[in-house]
């Protein structure tokens, strides 16, 4: 069986190259996807004829010599919130478990016309927010650096499935950290772009107004390849908003110095308790940033319990409103850890929603603020490394606080790398954040933290 | 932290979303309800008038 490239970046260097064949590339993720299925259970079903026709005409352009660019050939797969079409998308729920869309995500179809191939559909939290859950049609995915340990969701399935190296990326979805909180977990890169920068047409909402879809890969550099064709105005979703193209690769390389660094400790040293081992790699991306020539300063932000508050009542509420119905006519289908979770959101009154979204305001303003007197964001991205996924409480988005919701509710791009590894080889993420719509900046900042870290030359064993 | 909803209210607000709950279920929930009822009192504290929840969110400038 062929190997894959380690990134997106050496896949695309091979196939112009012609040192490597698509079609070989896709023969190759699609057996290791077979091969690792039963124990991580990443993908809700492969797309094996797809993939080859996608591959094949990927080959004929590489043999023409018109290639489309650097995604051309490269296996990729979607979280199964994102529509296909012909192809069942179910949101890991019995509620849409013969939903067949008659057309492809806005996200879908960019990839697919930047010559992506389409491996298959992956695993998610239910609805991109119940989970992990043994209830439902298809079994959680695991986590590769220990496959009795938690992925973290909701884009648990993407991943699972780039950070054992069955695709060299993927789509995710964060209304709450569903990007970061994966790639934190699962050692990998992923970005939350800004709000209104990628079209969310043809993705099965959340919260409407805290949704973002973007990409996770093994490195910060693939993200930035994988959201570059996503960029762009979409007539179909008034939240994606009509700016000129930005260009998010080109700027990769210039490194962090002169930037102003803001590190918000107090998430992770006050207002909640995290392991040593994610207090340390805050410290080290700190540490990195300041030997590459960022400045650094302390920043505090409001305490996170009230971004917590704020985010959970304001998921809540939208999800609520997403799910009323289907809650009402078909409650048993979902399983038990959503449909308890969104039974409580029904206790969330109309005013109770408004009063969050006014916080929201006095909040973003405050990070606005913040943001006056530095570039970037730095603060750590989850509250440990994978723990058991058997140990997850059904309500554990209530008795912990949540690293990665400031941003959401802000609008802000942020993008998680891995900054090292912690108990059990574990790997520990740390989060960055930027203004809006400088995703390039923070992309450029997650590249240099990688490279100065080193960590992307250790890989599950898997 | 805030106690549970009151019975009560927590029946009503449950029927009116017409959630077809069993005993068991109701009780679990409203066990968990007072993180909710928490939350809403965090953000009870007044906020200023300007912050009209038909602008709080405005994508482009958000943050600046």
């Amino acid at each position: 069986m062929t190997a894959l490239p380690g990134t997106i970046a050496e896949a695309a260097r091979l196939i112009a190259s012609r040192a490597v064949s698509p079609v070989e590339l896709a023969r190759a993720a699609l057996a290791r996807a077979e091969a690792l299925q039963p124990v991580l259970h990443a993908f809700i079903r492969l797309t094996p004829e797809r993939a080859l026709a996608e591959a094949r005409a990927a080959e004929a352009r590489q043999m023409a010599g018109a290639l489309r660019g650097p995604l051309d050939g490269v296996p990729i797969a979607h979280k199964d919130i994102y529509e296909t079409a012909g192809i069942p998308t179910t949101a890991h729920s019995r509620i849409l478990e013969h939903h067949v869309p008659a057309r492809d995500a806005a996200a879908v179809e960019r990839w697919a016309e930047a010559g992506a191939v389409l491996i298959g559909k992956l695993a998610t939290h239910e609805f991109a927010w119940g989970g992990p859950s043994f209830d439902l049609p298809w079994p959680p995915a695991r986590n590769p650096w220990d496959p009795s340990r938690f992925t973290a969701g909701s884009s648990s399935g993407t991943g699972a499935a780039v950070a054992a190296g069955i695709v060299l990326g993927g789509t995710g979805s964060d209304t709450g950290g569903s990007i970061r909180g994966p790639a934190s977990l699962c050692g990998i890169a992923g970005i939350k772009p800004s709000y209104g920068l990628v079209s969310r047409r043809g993705v099965i909402p959340l919260a409407h107004s805290l949704d973002t879809v973007g990409p996770m890969a093994w490195t910060a550099e693939d993200c930035a390849l994988l959201l570059q064709p996503l960029i762009g105005p979409d007539p179909a979703d008034p939240s994606c908003l009509d700016r000129p193209p930005a260009d998010v690769v080109s700027s990769l390389g210039e490194g962090v110095r002169g930037l102003r660094v803001g590190v918000v400790r107090h998430f992770h040293e006050e207002d909640m308790a995290v392991s040593p081992a994610v207090a340390q790699a805050v410290e080290r991306a700190a540490a990195a940033f300041a030997a590459e020539g960022a400045v650094l300063r302390d920043i505090r932000l409001p305490s996170l319990a009230d971004f917590n508050a704020c985010g959970w009542l304001v998921i809540g509420a939208e999800a609520f409103s997403v799910h009323a119905r289907w809650l009402a006519a078909r409650f048993r289908d979902y399983g038990e850890i959503l449909r308890e979770r969104l039974a409580l959101c029904g206790l969330i009154s109309t005013a109770d929603h408004l009063a969050a979204q006014r916080r929201r305001r006095v909040l973003n303003a405050a990070i606005a603020e913040a943001m006056r007197e530095c570039d970037l964001l730095l603060s750590a991205a989850a509250a440990s490394e994978a723990p058991p996924i058997e140990a997850v409480p059904k309500f554990a988005g209530l008795e912990t606080l949540n690293l990665t919701y400031p941003f959401n509710l802000s609008g802000q791009p942020a993008m998680v790398v891995c900054a090292g590894f912690g108990e059990g080889g574990l790997p520990v993420g740390v989060q960055i954040a930027g203004r809006p719509f400088e995703d390039a900046l923070v992309l450029r900042a997650g590249h240099a933290l990688e490279r100065a870290l080193g960590t992307r030359q250790r890989r599950p064993a898997i | 932290m805030a106690e549970p909803m009151p019975k009560p209210l927590f029946d009503a607000q449950t029927a009116a979303a017409r959630l077809p709950l069993t005993p068991e279920e109701a009780e679990r929930i409203r066990a968990v309800s007072r993180y909710v009822l928490t939350y809403v009192e965090a953000l009870r504290a007044p906020d200023p008038l300007t912050s009209d929840p038909a602008v709080t969110f405005r994508a482009e400038g958000a943050g600046r």
